[in-house]
């Protein structure tokens, strides 16, 4: 008779109510002669399929509950494989001769592509049907046993065991299984594999190494209609599972692992139920592949983009300014002024887009953002932020005075207010924009071009109409004093700017490196009302700005991190750490500290971090003991008290087998060599 | 009014602005010898905020954590993992267990619970790592929990991958199996070039926000 054992690897109250009602179910239908295994997740059983000169052909049936999924022979970015154990009569099969082989599938399903979260897996959520071969001799084997482990996952995993028999005689399948194989038809790749050839795009893309291949599919044209191409990777290290791929005209867009890959192995899969093994030579290709060309909704995207841009803060002063420049001109000024604009700002995009993309083309990995990853360049515009601020609300004038009521239009003026106004709008981004950007990176450079232009002319559009269009420079107001307060208003976005800046290097470098870099904005401040105060001229004034360059730089956020991070153990202060430390005799330097405690952080910075007292603490082997007072804490609370102290900081050395010596506030360097040395 | 100088100074000054959405979203995972992020800012259960600047010179490895993975547990319920984390802290090795469930999903861990865990786990990394935005899994590439990242004193990654070579669920396995971690420090503690510097991580995956 046939039957059925299991063991659950997590045994929960599911697995004993199926053991129950499962062994109820096999004595109701004993005619079935199907061994099955019940767990929450899924269920396997193992059947007869055939015989033949090979041996004893069986299949395994995995059948996962809705919601829950198994994994293919590559599981893709996390999972595991199913893994079988195999017996004839209690003996691996072909343990006779030298190795025993292992037993694997003859065969896969097409497997589905499950995404979860920014990652991707590769396996079936329905019924799966794996046929074995098994190389025994099908006359004398008696009982077959299959010891199985596989992974079911929904949002959690949960490893499934299951130990499935067949006892002979090797009966074909009963028409009851084979009409229940015949439900659960799954369907097959291919048996013929077929080679493919792709081209590997030249670094046109993000500063991220991404590598766009593109697969040429025409071989497999004759197979009918492609529903939805996907190239499916046998191994890890082939491409990146999550990224949606790309078909068009026979071409499929991928994303590979890396760019140096030369091959690819797999399965190309057209739709769920065709699917080929492929093999794909790559080549790396001289120009960059792109599978659409310039549409117009991306020519539109951009020109949105460029429109929407002109809110954004660092453009948005610069409109103002601009139309402030418009509104006390006369008309064919803002004709011309609007027009010349406009042109310096297509010519500067055509520069801009062309030198990036020439760039790019050439394998330097710049991308948009960029400089923002670079602490001083942060720094540096948030000064320069603070600075333009301060000269909009009039706290100093710099540069000569140029007269606006002037009749004639220069045309220098606008086009170079075109070209900065570009320079400036480029580290920006708006909606839309980015993206638009992001795919003009991978056309052809003319294309790109096209892209940039039309970004450009997004920008320029609003200078434009106020510029041609009657109606629109109607709702300009006069020229009067609302201008000035107007200029002013136009200070606080480049605040804000400032501000949000500040986020961004707190953000890279941490709150502590970035310190000196605030105060080093305050110091701004005052140079700037010095200036204003001092009225300089001529050389005095290039003197006094060199100056205070100078000392601006030397607030930038410090590159080097401080010794004591990594030379000596760090650990956090707790009452019965400390008093285990000590019994044990390790020395403890003792730091009661806060953030806001500015004799501590002084004596950090000039006595405590420095390279001396660090060493010395390191050749004693001992333990840096942190209690951070910056919020209240009862325990540091108590221990100050202990120590007799009612504030910050409190240093104390413990040395071992001694008594601890508590260091007066104010920390001096042989102070405290002194005291370790003891 | 100094309209043209202060429109010039604007332009000048608004140089290099950017709002930060440029900044591609694209997930490259670390290649071996690359550069681990050095200056990332992450985190610790013990309330600190550090990176991996502050370790510098130290043979660093990341282990990928969610205590309620199958396969985490696997190595945890017979101190396997605790095991190495001790044979290698005693070195002079940083370990890092990192948690990179998003907030609300499996395994996400916050100051208490983490402590908790290291305590009910008897564990001796040099710290756990709250990363529940992701950020530091994303750098580094992170998919499966375990997932193994070991960087030398260069900050270079020297090996990532599966902690060992089977990928079963069951503890049992530990004991005849290759530990490619423990295969890696051996090497790079000896001064020799790492022999096994890729494999295929293995668990369950990471569960980020999106």
């Amino acid at each position: 008779m046939l039957e059925s054992y299991y063991d659950s690897g997590m045994t929960s109250l599911f697995s004993r109510r199926f053991f129950v009602s499962g062994t109820l179910l096999y004595l109701a239908i004993s005619l079935f002669f199907v061994p099955a295994l019940l767990l929450a997740q899924s269920s396997a059983t193992l059947s007869h399929r055939m015989i033949s000169q090979e041996g004893i052909g069986v299949t395994i049936s995995i059948n996962p509950e809705p919601g829950w999924h198994v994994y293919w022979r590559y599981p893709g970015d996390s999972g595991a494989r199913l893994k079988t154990n195999w017996a004839c009569d209690g003996v691996a099969p072909g343990e006779k001769s030298a190795g025993t082989p292992k037993i694997e599938p003859d065969a896969w399903p097409i497997p589905e592509v499950i995404k979860v979260g920014p990652l991707a897996n590769y396996g079936y959520g329905s019924t799966t049907n794996l046929p074995f071969t098994l190389p025994c001799d099908r006359l004398s084997t008696k009982r077959i046993t299959a010891e199985l482990e596989w992974l079911a996952c929904k949002e959690e995993c949960i490893p499934q065991y299951a130990t499935l028999e067949l006892m002979a005689p090797w009966n074909m399948p009963s028409e009851s299984s084979r009409a229940a194989e015949a439900e659960h038809l799954n369907h097959f790749p291919k048996i013929t594999e077929i080679t493919l050839t792709g081209k590997v795009s030249p670094p046109t893309f993000y500063a991220g190494d991404n590598s766009t291949a593109l697969i040429y599919l025409a071989p497999l044209k004759s197979e009918g209609e492609v529903l939805q191409a996907r190239f499916i990777p046998d191994s890890i290290g082939q491409i990146e599972n999550a990224a949606p791929q790309q078909e068009k005209n026979g071409e499929l867009l991928i994303q590979l692992a890396s760019r140096e890959l030369k091959t690819l192995s797999g399965l190309l899969v057209l739709s769920p139920t065709v699917a080929f093994p492929v093999k794909i030579n790559l080549e790396l290709s001289a120009s960059p592949i792109n599978p659409q060309s310039v549409s117009l909704s991306l020519l539109g995207a951009a020109f949105l983009g460029g429109v929407i841009l002109n809110i954004m803060p660092c453009v948005f002063p610069v409109l103002g300014l601009k139309i402030y420049q418009l509104v006390s001109a006369t008309s064919r000024q803002r004709k011309v002024g609007s027009l010349l604009y406009a042109l310096g700002i297509c010519i500067s995009m055509l520069i801009l887009g062309g030198g990036i993309g020439l760039l790019r083309a050439s394998g330097v990995g710049i991308g948009w953002g960029t400089q923002l990853q670079n602490p001083i360049v942060v720094y540096s515009l948030a000064l320069l932020f603070v600075l333009l601020g301060a000269n909009l609300l009039g706290v100093f004038e710099f540069g000569s005075s140029i007269q606006s009521a002037a009749g004639r239009v220069k045309v220098t003026g606008p086009l170079m207010d075109g070209l900065l106004t570009v320079l400036v709008a480029t580290p920006c981004t708006a909606p839309f924009m980015a993206g638009a950007i992001a795919v003009a990176f991978t056309l052809p450079l003319l294309n790109q071009l096209m892209v940039f232009l039309a970004l450009g002319l997004g920008i320029a559009t609003p200078v434009l109409l106020i510029g041609l269009v009657p109606g629109f420079a109607k709702i300009l107001p006069r020229p009067g004093a609302w201008m000035e307060r107007f200029k002013q208003f136009l200070a606080w976005p480049l605040f804000a700017s400032a501000a949000w800046l500040v986020t961004v290097l707190v953000a890279i470098v941490g709150i502590e490196r970035a310190t000196p870099a605030l105060f080093g904005l305050v110091m701004l401040g005052f140079l700037i009302w010095l200036f204003g105060a001092l009225k300089f001229n001529g050389l005095r004034k290039a003197i006094f700005v060199l100056s205070a360059a100078l000392l601006l730089s030397w607030f930038y956020p410090n590159p080097k991190l401080s010794v004591t991070a990594n030379a000596i153990v760090h650990v956090a202060y707790s009452k019965s750490e400390l008093a285990r430390l000590r019994a044990a005799g390790t020395p403890v330097f003792l730091d009661v500290t806060a953030t806001w405690c500015i004799t501590c952080q002084s004596n950090k910075k000039l006595v405590l971090h420095t390279a001396e007292v660090t060493n010395e603490l390191r050749a004693k082997k001992a333990i840096w003991m942190e209690a951070d007072w910056t919020e209240p804490d009862e325990e540091i609370s108590a221990l100050l008290t202990e120590f007799g102290r009612a504030g910050i900081p409190l240093n104390v050395y413990f040395a071992p087998h001694a008594e601890p010596f508590v260091f007066a506030p104010l920390l001096t360097t042989s102070m405290v060599l002194e005291a370790i040395a003891k | 009014m100094k309209i043209k100088s202060n429109i010039k100074l604007a332009l000048l000054a608004a140089l290099f602005l950017t709002v930060p959405n440029l900044v591609s979203n694209a997930r490259a995972d670390l290649k071996i010898g690359a550069a681990a992020p050095q200056e990332l800012m992450f985190k610790t259960a013990a309330g600190k905020e550090t990176n991996l600047a502050a370790f510098k010179g130290k043979i660093i490895v990341l282990e990928w954590l969610n205590p309620e993975c199958p396969f985490v547990k696997k190595h945890y319920s017979v101190s396997n993992m605790q095991a190495l984390q001790k044979e290698y802290t005693d070195k002079g090795v940083i370990w890092l267990t990192v948690n990179s469930s998003a907030s609300g999903k499996q395994g996400s861990l916050d100051e208490a619970s983490a402590m908790a865990f290291v305590k009910s786990s008897s564990s001796s990394q040099t710290a756990v790592v709250l990363d529940s935005s992701g950020a530091l899994g994303k750098a580094f590439g992170a998919k499966t929990t375990p997932h193994m990242f070991v960087a030398d004193g260069a900050g270079k990654l020297a090996y990532q991958g599966a902690i060992d070579d089977n990928d079963s669920a069951r503890s049992a396995t530990i004991v005849g199996a290759k530990n490619y971690v423990k295969l890696a420090l051996d090497e790079m503690l000896a001064g020799k070039p790492v022999t096994i510097a890729q494999t295929e991580a293995y668990g369950c995956s990471v569960k980020y926000a999106s």
